[in-house]
């Protein structure tokens, strides 16, 4: 399954969590509350706490190109003549 | 008289904050006069748990603790209620904020003859201000997560169906879910993430039911 992610999705959680606030911890029930050093020590192991913040990832960016959809559908009926 | 119970087991950082989060449900319930048999710290475990349910016979049970998706685990994460126990659920209405336990366990419970099992079917997420860790209730980032989830036995408490609690406790979400999104704080990437993803993972399992 871990071996499914493309390499790119990885970088690019690792690189937004680098950004995270130190004051913020993630809590993941069944794992516990995570610092930012801990949530990236997670994303480099690959692990499966590693999967599940790709996962996160992968969700939010579905979501968006939903919502980009569906704006597009909209903006589509409006502008038929 | 209607009666529900609740474990708190409250021995870690995460199971502290849902004890505190619960007060609200709790507030409810006196209020609407229900009998709330609070199972706390120590005696969140399997024994009494069961005990309470054969002597008082309560139709609605919050189950908070962790878990996985045969399990559901009780103080210092002894195991409380799994598979193998669906008998006496029989009838019940089950809430838990538990991970992963909608998966298999909720499933099963529902077969076997459970009224309705609403939880997460992979794990549950939530964020925390490590500033406020010792004030629960002044996190707001934490409020976010507990205010959306709390809708769903908050709802039944007031005698909304449990598929209507669910669906209050969803718009609750993507209430957040859009607070955040147009929030400049540099955390709120990472909260609107997590809530997007219970969002996804909150189900309701059986029948439409009412708490009697």
């Amino acid at each position: 399954m871990r071996e499914e992610i493309p390499e790119i999705f990885w970088e690019l959680v690792k690189a937004k969590f680098e950004r995270m606030p130190t004051n913020l911890r993630l809590v993941i029930g069944g794992v516990g509350s995570l610092k930012k050093e801990e949530i990236l020590k997670h994303i480099e192991k690959r692990d499966e706490i590693g999967e599940l913040l790709v996962r996160m990832e992968i969700e939010y960016l579905k979501l968006i190109k939903e919502e980009a959809e569906s704006y597009e559908e909209a903006l589509n009926n409006i502008t038929k003549p | 008289m209607k009666k529900l119970l609740i474990t708190l087991p409250n021995h870690d950082d995460v199971t502290f904050y849902i004890f505190h989060w619960s007060k609200y449900i709790l507030q409810e319930a006196e209020k609407r006069g229900v009998k709330v048999l609070k199972l706390e710290r120590e005696r969140a475990n399997r024994k009494t748990f069961f005990d309470f349910l054969n002597s008082h016979r309560p139709s609605f049970l919050i189950l908070n603790g962790h878990g996985d998706e045969k399990t559901i685990y009780g103080y210092n994460d002894e195991k409380m209620l799994e598979e193998g126990d669906e008998e006496a659920l029989k009838e019940k209405i089950i809430y838990t904020i538990a991970c992963d336990a909608a998966k298999s366990l909720g499933k099963s419970i529902v077969e076997k003859g459970g009224k309705c099992f609403i939880g997460y079917n992979r794990k549950f997420v939530f964020c925390m201000d490590e500033t406020k860790m010792t004030r629960p209730f002044e996190d707001e980032k934490a409020a976010s997560f507990f205010n959306a989830t709390n809708k769903i036995p908050i709802g039944i408490i007031k005698g909304n169906s449990s598929l209507e609690s669910v669906e209050k406790a969803k718009e609750e979400f993507r209430r957040e879910i859009v607070k955040w999104r147009l929030s400049k704080d540099l955390e709120a990437p990472f909260i609107l993430r997590a809530l997007i993803w219970d969002l996804h993972s909150l189900v309701h399992l059986g029948e439409k039911s009412f708490f009697e």
